[in-house]
């Protein structure tokens, strides 16, 4: 069996062009697939039977290290959210290069949510985006890209 | 990577008033409302944003008198008079990221067991349809006399799509009154500047946002303040939407 994942340098890039890199300052990546659950139980069953319809879409989160610098985590993630930019986001469990056992996983959406300023006194600023899926995205895996 | 940003030396400004010592939390915050957007041949729920909701909220030690947070506060709970809410999250430097929000006070509480530091929260509504503005610090807080001219900053031309978002906090006024005007020029030396906006003369404690309609071919902005013999205190910040 294989050795456990440490989540300790994990990628994820968020950009409005499609050539994107890990994004920097990520201090936690949730990622949710599910399918909905559709009932599929008919005369006979003597069960609940679920039949997977779309995929939910619930949010992607992303929890950041703050930083107001020039070009940094605030400066890019508000030009995302306020221009209402339309992103491609991919999730890798290991900064390296994607494989068969670096998977990508990947999707297109709009980042719903950012406060910039949250936290009390002496804390180290974070903030957490979501990302929602937009029409014409679902989430995918590839081991290509 | 850079170091964290400890939350330590923030400014937030209402209206006027500096507020920041009677802090211990703040938060700002915009989402955009998740209309759905899903159609035939979409394989997964798909959202589309639409309005901004933003909004501020904070907390800290409760104090009445002049300048303190009750004073400031309470005579402006349930009213519709929108004020500016500016925030500095890394101190109130020139040049430095700001965050503004025109904001109503529709929540205030305090209240705390016998021997307690009374503590209270405040939270701000969104009263303008900008929502939540992220500037630059073009002219930081600080008492001076007479005229002053803030530092020129190259925040970009004005598409006619876009717009300037100029917002000013005075602190004080005395001796006379100091009128503060926003102007733009094509070059760092300011040589053929044009006023571009004008606040109300400030004679004492006052606000205001006023915002330009592009286009502005001139991509440097200033703001500036002509009040000879005026002492004052007065902050400013410049954001092109």
């Amino acid at each position: 069996m294989a050795d456990p994942v440490v989540f300790k340098n994990g990628f994820f890039a968020l950009s409005t062009g499609v050539a994107i890199t890990h994004f920097g300052n990520i201090k936690e990546v949730t990622l949710p697939i599910s399918h909905e659950e559709l009932d599929d139980a008919v005369m006979g069953d003597n069960a609940k039977v679920m039949f997977p319809g779309i995929q939910s879409g619930e949010a992607v989160t992303v929890r950041l290290k703050q930083d107001f610098t020039t070009g940094s985590v605030d400066s890019k993630l508000w030009t995302i959210f306020n221009g209402k930019k339309l992103c491609f986001f991919k999730a890798r469990a290991v900064n390296g290069a994607v494989s068969s056992s670096n998977p990508s996983y990947l999707g297109r959406g709009y980042v719903m949510n950012y406060p910039p300023i949250s936290g009390g006194h002496g804390v180290a600023l974070e903030t957490t985006i979501s990302i929602r899926l937009a029409s014409g995205s679902s989430i995918t895996r590839s081991t290509t890209t | 990577m850079g170091d964290p940003v400890v939350f330590k030396d923030p400014e937030i400004y209402l209206g006027g008033f500096r507020l920041t010592r009677a802090h211990n939390q703040f938060a700002m915050e915009a989402s955009f409302q998740e209309n759905k957007d899903e159609r035939f041949g979409d394989q997964a729920r798909a959202f589309y944003p639409g309005v901004m909701v933003a909004r501020a909220s904070g907390g800290g030690f409760f104090a009445a008198g002049a300048g303190e947070i009750d004073t400031v506060v309470a005579a402006r709970i349930g009213s519709g008079t929108a004020w500016p809410l500016s925030c500095c999250p890394v101190g109130d430097v020139d040049g430095q990221v700001a965050y503004d929000i025109e904001v109503g006070q529709y929540s205030y509480r305090f209240g705390a067991r016998h021997g307690e530091s009374l503590p209270f929260t405040l939270g701000h509504t969104l009263r303008d349809g900008n929502g939540l503005v992220r500037s630059t610090i073009v002219l930081p807080r600080a008492s001076r006399v007479g005229n002053v001219t803030g530092t020129g900053r190259q925040l970009g031309a004005l598409s006619a799509a876009q717009k300037l978002v100029a917002v000013l906090h005075v602190f004080a006024a005395t001796g006379g009154s100091i009128t503060f005007t926003v102007e733009s020029d094509d070059n760092a030396g300011f040589s053929s500047a044009t006023t571009r906006l004008t606040f109300t003369a400030a004679s004492g404690i006052t606000r205001q946002v006023l915002e330009l309609s592009g286009p502005v071919t001139d991509d440097r902005w200033r703001v500036v303040g002509t009040g000879p013999g005026v002492t004052h205190e007065a902050f400013a910040t410049l954001a092109i939407l």
